[in-house]
């Protein structure tokens, strides 16, 4: 039988550091799908998700299982990508460089699923905000609701709405036209 | 009968509010919600590239030595016969390009090879320093056993720095000369930290590197080297 995930972090935090390979293994693909989707660069995201790993483990004696060992390296995975993504904006005004939110990193391609509108999501993420990328990505793909969202990103509730609703509005503004065109050329 | 706006919606088609019995009646504000789901569910779709079978194994190899735990895989495999040997091949390399006489093709045979080597093993080097700047960056401040952790990986990579910092200049990479100085000033600062200097020093290694962004710096670095190497492993 595997080990929950509570028996394992319980382990960890008793000084048997080898535990930790079943977390990092049972997580490491959430975990990068996740810093992809704030990034979208596979070779940040790969930055990120070691970076998570380690911070986890460092704060290991901080972790109460209140909530899922999941949820809460979910929440620092965030954390990290949207320090990087901030840091980049960061670079990116001081150094006049395009702020490279957007990805223009080819993702395998999927039958049903058109490369032109892959693209326009990539190009309307990249116009967002880190924290908007980062709030609109838990709440859509992660599935975390507004509270948590809030809590993780310290915002205020109400904060944290307004931080999903301009993503939602921009992704329309800039899909909805694309959709449009390519249901009327199909 | 007012409708519900555009934001009222998205919190419905997120299950974060409880429909009133509006949406059931009107046709105008359901064909609104119609359209705005379709847009977000194809939003969903939006593919994440895929890892191989054996990722999380490779996840674990490469953290493990950063908890102390065995030792990682290279990320690099040029560097398969060590650290020490392929950085004695680089300036070697150099040394001979810049000061040696005689047509290049009787030193090396093929410079690209030259090239390579010294590339991966600068990537190398970035890499394994970015381990200890992001360590650094995440300690809490008052754990002795990371701050003498850090100080001996520092020694290590230390040597190796002045090295390729040295290698850097002779090339022209002037980028990678001036984040190898400025790392190496931190490098010098950690390898001569003692147990007994504590959270102070680490605050102020931690604010050093967030002043000059050099984790970031690094990374940067560090993947536009990964990126010219594999290109140049793709023509080849
Ligand atoms: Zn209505």
């Amino acid at each position: 039988m595997e080990a929950s995930d509570q028996d394992l972090v319980a382990r960890v935090q008793s000084g048997d550091h080898h535990a930790y390979r079943y977390l990092v293994e049972r997580y490491s693909r959430g975990v990068f799908r996740l810093a992809y989707r704030m990034t979208g660069s596979e070779q940040d995201a790969e930055d990120i998700v070691q970076e998570s790993f380690l911070k986890a483990f460092r704060q290991m004696h901080r972790f109460e299982s209140r909530s899922g060992f999941g949820t809460w390296l979910y929440r620092i995975t965030a954390n990290c990508a949207l320090d990087f993504l901030r840091l980049r904006q960061r670079h990116a005004e001081a150094t006049g460089e395009m702020p490279g939110l957007t990805s223009a990193e080819p993702a395998p391609d999927r039958l049903t699923y058109s490369s032109e509108l892959r693209l326009g999501i990539a190009d309307a993420l990249g116009t967002l905000s880190p924290q908007e990328r980062a709030a609109f990505v838990l709440r859509h793909y992660q599935g975390c609701g507004i509270q948590e969202i809030a809590g993780s990103l310290n915002l205020s509730e109400t904060a944290a709405k307004n931080t999903v609703f301009r993503p939602v509005q921009k992704l329309r503004r800039h899909l909805e036209p694309l959709c449009a065109t390519m249901t009327r050329t199909n | 009968m007012r409708h519900y706006d555009q934001d009222e919606l998205t919190l419905l088609y997120y299950g974060e509010a409880g429909a009133d019995g509006h949406l059931g009646r009107c046709l105008e504000c359901q064909e609104q919600m119609k359209q705005l789901s379709a847009t977000l569910d194809r939003v969903r779709e939006w593919p994440v590239p895929l890892r191989p079978a054996d990722y999380p194994t490779q996840v674990w190899e490469a953290l493990a030595p950063q908890i102390g735990l065995s030792r990682k895989r290279r990320a690099f495999p040029w560097l398969g016969a060590g650290a020490a040997i392929a950085a004695m091949l680089v300036l070697a390399f150099q040394l001979g390009r810049h000061t040696a006489p005689g047509p290049a093709a009787t030193r090396v045979a093929d410079p690209s090879v030259g090239e390579r080597i010294r590339d991966a093993a600068i990537g190398d080097h970035l890499e394994q320093s970015r381990f200890v700047l992001a360590e650094l960056a995440n300690a809490n401040g008052n754990d002795a056993m990371e701050l003498s952790a850090g100080r001996r990986r520092a020694s290590e990579l230390l040597q190796q720095n002045r090295l390729y910092r040295q290698t850097a200049a002779l090339s022209g990479m002037g980028q990678v000369e001036d984040t190898l100085e400025d790392l190496e000033r931190l490098l010098v600062e950690l390898s001569h930290a003692s147990d007994t200097s504590g959270p102070q020093v680490i605050l102020h290694l931690r604010k050093r590197i967030e002043q000059q962004q050099l984790l970031f710096r690094v990374r940067i670095l560090e993947s536009q080297f990964r990126h010219k190497l594999q290109s140049k492993e793709d023509n080849l």
